[in-house]
């Protein structure tokens, strides 16, 4: 994903402030010890962020963890003795705090994915920064700084269980659906803790879901393809990556193309062509949703989930102009409450709902729909 | 190359371990296609370099590492099944992948500065592809929708040979067990309190100096004829007892001290000690790819790789181990057919097998092979005109094997640089007694040859004599010495040459030190000690093997444990000096070498005595080579290496030239390149060959087709020798056309 670089004078709005002055304590795991000198060096330049520790394996960096006391954990994920995997689940059991799994991808198939660490209780994925000419000040310098501040902040249950639903500040029986437009698509928009959010909402959808989803995902490079392929083994729906000159169907969930924005064109057809940044991110919310908002105008429903920064803002404006619905992911059962907070203080929101609710209410649209 | 040193460092030491990783796991993938804890190992090593390679950006390596994962990765989900060509393909991946890493680390393979320019397209075959094909997978069901990466097969570093032959073996990093550190740091921590005890002793005298100088005080200052006896006699029982006090608390701390030293001492020692996997761990890639190449069936055993020994006996005994095994599958297994006709099975068996004693540790290389031939090492020994047949005919069956330790001795007639460029089990000997260990064999006809190296565990120390001679000390080291003993100088005489003096009725050649190492004022002082002729000196007796000499010394000091520090690597070499320490007093000690210290004297005409009979015979007429070379660079630079070691040289500009210059002189041998237009050298070696006139003519190649079947290829086609240019240095060329000569 590529977030702005957050500059170390604006504190992120929506973050439980990480204890005021003292530096971000992180522990790197890895068993190569050349990516734990890179990544110690990255870490070098955040005079925020200081590495208390490293360790080879998850069963070394488990010993670590009581003395050490670290805020934030990036971990490799295929290592010997104890993977990222095993040592997440055993992090989430035992000292439960924010995991960043840094790996470079593996082909999507199923036994490698790295989401299942997502599942496991990792709160976000990334690529092993690049090395070469912009090695230690590059995007994915940036992009490792930038995850690290946003996860500290983060504060980890032991059990991230399943939210039940219960009653938000907008409970989904005070929702009347009725007077509006006839939904037409779908749009949903996450950054961080969003793997974990689209898993909620998505495999709720039951198969005859009908209408089509937008997908947008902050997400490392590499990755895509694995979010879609961990998801669509979860999903009654489908989950699929978008191609350009397509109509968005009913019942399937498209994400954009690695690397480039997701827009609807002039006749209604998916075009994943653009390649160019939106306030520093491809795909960007912003993009995704304004097209919507052209296109289906009042039958836009513009989702925003979890997620720091300010993308989406726009966008929800945009279909909240348009005439179309605009629901935010409430600030209890967000990872990170940021994006979410920002669209509801710009008034861009009609509904705040749990991760839950959410899914109700989508599934209530499409019946809406079929009517 | 990656520019930031500390990467780099990284980097090599991690890939190479990778790499060896990779490279051991293909090997077991033939064996076991199917072993799914070894494709989720092989899997996890690939998809870990290409991590190290994207995080320094090397893109290529990344991209490579990033097949051989896939091809893991299906293999392990049986999507796709393994076929034996693929595992070819990933081994040519991996030498790849291996080339890309030498650059990398800037230990390039970038080829050096090119002796030849470029292969004219005629001539051999070619020796390997040059692209690497990615791993061939078949895929019973087409993958889900993976866009193909990387699918442009990527360039491939020379393949072929897997690594570089000739590279030293260094033990850059070694692995410690952090307990093992703690305990040193808390042995360490030990001498800190022992230094606070020592400072304390300082406070404790300089207490006494001060009662002293009181005391002292007070007898100037005429008080002391006030003093009663009595108080005197307090004073002095006060002294006594803090002397004692003293004397106690010295004698604790320096047992202590002692103690503490000792500790660390054997402590760090240890943490030299390395498993034998460290080594063995290549050799099973050598084996394989030997046995390929000479179309041999081989299965290698590998046992005792958990002995430990020091980290310096592990890199000097890699090149002795590496010849032997060649040796062993290059001359010992027979070919698959032949064994059959033996009666043995179709592969043969060499093993490598490890095991230790209290001090010192064995290393046997065996197989089960044709052995040694005593009838071919004793016609060889007679032509080589080491032995008569006579005194053969007197030499125990061992005593006949043990001669092929000796230099220069050979009994294969093709010299490759494989086998020994003219240097055969004679180097494997000099390594081991470097180490100061000791080579046996054990060989029956037809059951196979053994060969036991026993060496010591660690290195660190020596025993040594210190002696004294022209007023400097000196270091012998003591394994060497047999005793020492007072002589007098007038029972010394001359026997062949040669100072000789009789120790119980054996005739042994002495010499002085300081005459044999040319110090300076070893003139004078030999002439006083002459002119007397009750002069006596010190003689001390050194063996080596069945030679004992003897070295007249001033004195002897002393014998001592010392650490051995070798000398600067900017020397090569120091005549009759093995390395230096430093004695108790700070002083620097040369420790000399028995080996070198023998072949002087050997050499040394005697001091003030008759110039030794043998009259330098005038040169004979330079001998005359024939070098056919088509590449002009290459061309003179073989000229000038050949001329400034005194032959006459012709050149040639390819094989049809040489062809035809061949009668205009008396040649002595022919040197020639492989690839050249017209003719190759190996059509003109068969020419030569087929021409009764030359056919004792000795034909050198200098090629750069290095593999086995190039090198049979040269044999076939009549060449004595062969000379591969990645390894081509002048010495190689010079010793092989000596010995041909």
């Amino acid at each position: 994903m590529n977030q702005q670089p957050l500059s170390d004078s604006s504190q992120p709005t929506g973050v439980r402030p990480h204890t005021s002055h003292s530096p971000i304590r992180v522990l790197l795991v890895d068993d190569s010890v050349l990516a734990l000198v890179i990544l110690r060096r990255i870490l070098s330049s955040a005079p925020d962020i200081e590495v208390v520790g490293t360790a080879i394996n998850g069963r070394e960096a488990l010993d670590l963890i009581p003395q050490l006391q670290p805020d934030v954990i990036c971990s490799d994920l295929h290592m010997p003795v104890m993977d990222g995997f095993e040592f997440t689940k055993a992090v989430m059991e035992r000292f439960p705090r924010p995991i960043l799994v840094i790996s470079v991808s593996v082909q999507g198939d199923q036994p490698d994915n790295i989401f299942q660490v997502i599942d496991a209780g990792a709160i976000d994925v990334m690529a092993k920064p690049k090395g070469g000419l912009e090695s230690e000040s590059g995007i994915n310098a940036q992009e490792l700084i930038s995850k690290i501040r946003i996860l500290a902040g983060v504060v980890v249950l032991r059990k991230r269980g399943r939210i039940e639903p219960g009653a938000g500040p907008v409970s989904r029986s005070a929702v009347s659906w009725n007077g509006f437009a006839q939904p037409r698509i779908i749009g949903i928009g996450a950054s961080t803790g969003g793997p974990q959010a689209f898993q909620e909402i998505l495999s709720r959808l039951p198969a005859d879901f009908s209408l089509p989803l937008i997908c947008v995902q902050h997400i490392s490079e590499g990755f895509t393809q694995g979010l879609v392929d961990w998801l669509s083994a979860q999903c009654k729906i489908r989950v699929q990556a978008a191609a350009t000159g397509i109509v968005p169907q009913q019942g399937i969930a498209y994400f954009p193309q690695e690397g480039t924005q997701l827009m609807i064109d002039q006749h209604g057809r998916m075009d994943c062509s653009n390649e160019q940044t939106y306030g520093g991110h491809r795909p960007s919310i912003n993009t995704t949703f304004t097209s919507l908002a052209q296109y289906y105008g009042s039958g836009a429903v513009g989702v925003l989930l979890t997620g720091m920064g300010r993308d989406g803002i726009e966008g929800m404006q945009a279909i909240a102009h348009a005439g179309g619905t605009t629901i935010a992911q409430d600030e209890e059962s967000s990872i990170v409450f940021g994006m979410p907070k920002e669209a509801i203080a710009a008034n861009a929101v009609r509904y705040v709902l749990s991760l839950s609710d959410i899914g109700t209410a989508l599934a209530r649209l499409s019946h809406a729909n079929k009517r | 190359m990656i520019e930031d040193k500390e990467l780099r460092n990284l980097f090599k030491i991690e890939s190479q371990e990778r790499l060896q990783h990779l490279d051991d796991g293909l090997l077991r993938l033939e064996q076991t296609p199917a072993d799914q804890g070894l494709l989720e190992e092989l899997f996890r090593e690939a998809h870990s370099l290409k991590g190290a390679a994207r995080m320094l950006g090397l893109t290529d390596i990344q991209t490579m590492a990033h097949q051989l994962e896939d091809a893991f990765g299906a293999a392990r989900k049986g999507e796709a099944a393994l076929k034996s060509e693929a595992v070819v393909g990933m081994n040519q991946t991996l030498a790849a992948i291996r080339g890309l890493v030498l650059a990398a680390i800037g230990e390039g393979a970038q080829p050096a500065a090119a002796v030849e320019p470029a292969a004219p397209p005629q001539g051999v075959a070619p020796i390997a592809p040059a692209e690497t094909p990615l791993p061939e997978i078949i895929p019973p069901t087409p993958p889900v929708s993976t866009p193909p990466v990387g699918s442009q097969p990527a360039p491939a570093a020379p393949a072929g040979s897997p690594a570089p032959r000739s590279e030293a073996f260094h033990i850059e990093t070694i692995r410690v067990d952090p307990k093992r550190l703690d305990a040193l740091l808390s042995q360490a921590g030990e001498l800190t309190v022992t230094k606070i005890r020592l400072a304390h002793r300082v406070a404790e005298i300089d207490g006494l100096l001060d009662e002293c100088e009181e005391w002292s005080r007070g007898v100037h200052s005429r008080q002391f004829a006030a003093d009663a006896a009595g108080a005197i006699v307090q004073r002095l029982e006060h002294l006594q007892e803090t002397l004692n006090h003293l004397r106690s608390g010295a004698y604790e701390d320096s047992t202590r001290l002692d103690y503490v030293s000792g500790q660390l001492e054997s402590g760090i020692r240890a943490l030299r000690l390395l498993p034998m996997s460290t080594l063995f761990m290549l050799f099973p890639r050598l084996v394989h790819d030997l046995a390929q190449e000479l179309h041999k069936e081989v299965a290698l055993v590998i046992d005792g790789e958990d002995t430990v020994t020091d980290k310096h006996v592990l890199e000097e005994i890699k090149d002795p181990l590496m010849h032997m095994l060649r040796n062993a599958i290059d001359h010992g297994i027979e070919p698959p057919e032949q064994r059959e006709r033996a009666g043995k099975s179709r592969t043969g068996s060499v093993w490598i097998k490890a095991s230790q004693t209290h001090d010192r540790v064995i290393i046997e290389v065996g197989d089960d092979g044709r052995g040694l031939d005593i009838e071919a090492i004793k016609s060889t020994a007679v032509k080589r005109g080491m032995y008569r047949e006579a005194e053969l005919a007197g030499m125990t069956v061992a005593q006949i094997q043990s001669l092929i330790l000796v230099s220069g001795f050979s009994t294969t007639s093709f010299i490759t640089d494989l086998s020994g460029r003219g240097v055969g089990l004679d180097v494997v000997r000099n390594n081991v007694e470097r180490l100061k260990g000791t080579l046996q064999i054990e060989s029956a006809p037809n059951k196979g040859l053994i060969i036991r190296a026993q060496l010591p565990v660690s290195l660190a120390t020596v025993r040594v004599l210190v002696a004294m001679a022209n007023g400097r000390r000196f270091a012998l080291p003591a394994e060497y010495v047999q005793f020492s003993r007072k002589v007098l100088l007038r029972e010394i005489y001359t026997m062949e040459g040669h100072r000789t003096f009789s120790f119980d009725e054996q005739p042994v050649s002495v010499a002085w030190l300081g005459e044999l190492l040319e110090l300076p004022e070893s003139g004078h002082e030999l002439q006083a000690l002459t002119a007397n002729p009750e002069a006596t000196a010190v003689c001390v007796v050194l063996g080596i093997g069945e030679e004992r000499f003897g070295l007249m010394v001033d004195d002897v000091l002393d014998e001592l444990e010392v650490m051995l520090k070798p000398q600067s690597r900017l020397l090569k070499r120091i005549r009759n000096v093995s390395g230096a320490t430093i004695l108790e007093t700070g002083e620097v000690c040369v420790v000399l070498n028995p080996h070198d210290l023998f072949r002087t004297l050997c050499k040394k005409p005697l001091v003030g005595g008759v110039a030794p009979a043998a009259v330098q015979v005038a040169p004979a007429a330079k001998k005359v080579l024939l070098l056919a070379e088509d590449s002009i660079t290459t061309r003179t630079q073989e000229k000038r290496i050949l001329e400034s070691a005194g032959y006459e040289i012709v050149t040639a500009v390819d094989g049809m030239d040489a062809y035809n210059k061949l009668g205009l002189r008396d040649y002595a041998a022919v040197v020639s390149d492989i690839n050249m237009p017209n003719m190759t050298g190996l059509e003109l070696a068969e020419k030569i060959r087929a021409n009764k006139k030359f056919a004792e003519l000795p034909i050198i190649l200098v090629t750069s087709l290095s593999s086995e079947a190039d090198k049979r290829r040269g044999l076939e086609a009549g060449a004595n020798a062969y000379i591969s240019k990645p390894e081509f240095d002048q010495r190689a060329l010079l010793d092989c056309l000596k010995r041909l000569i």
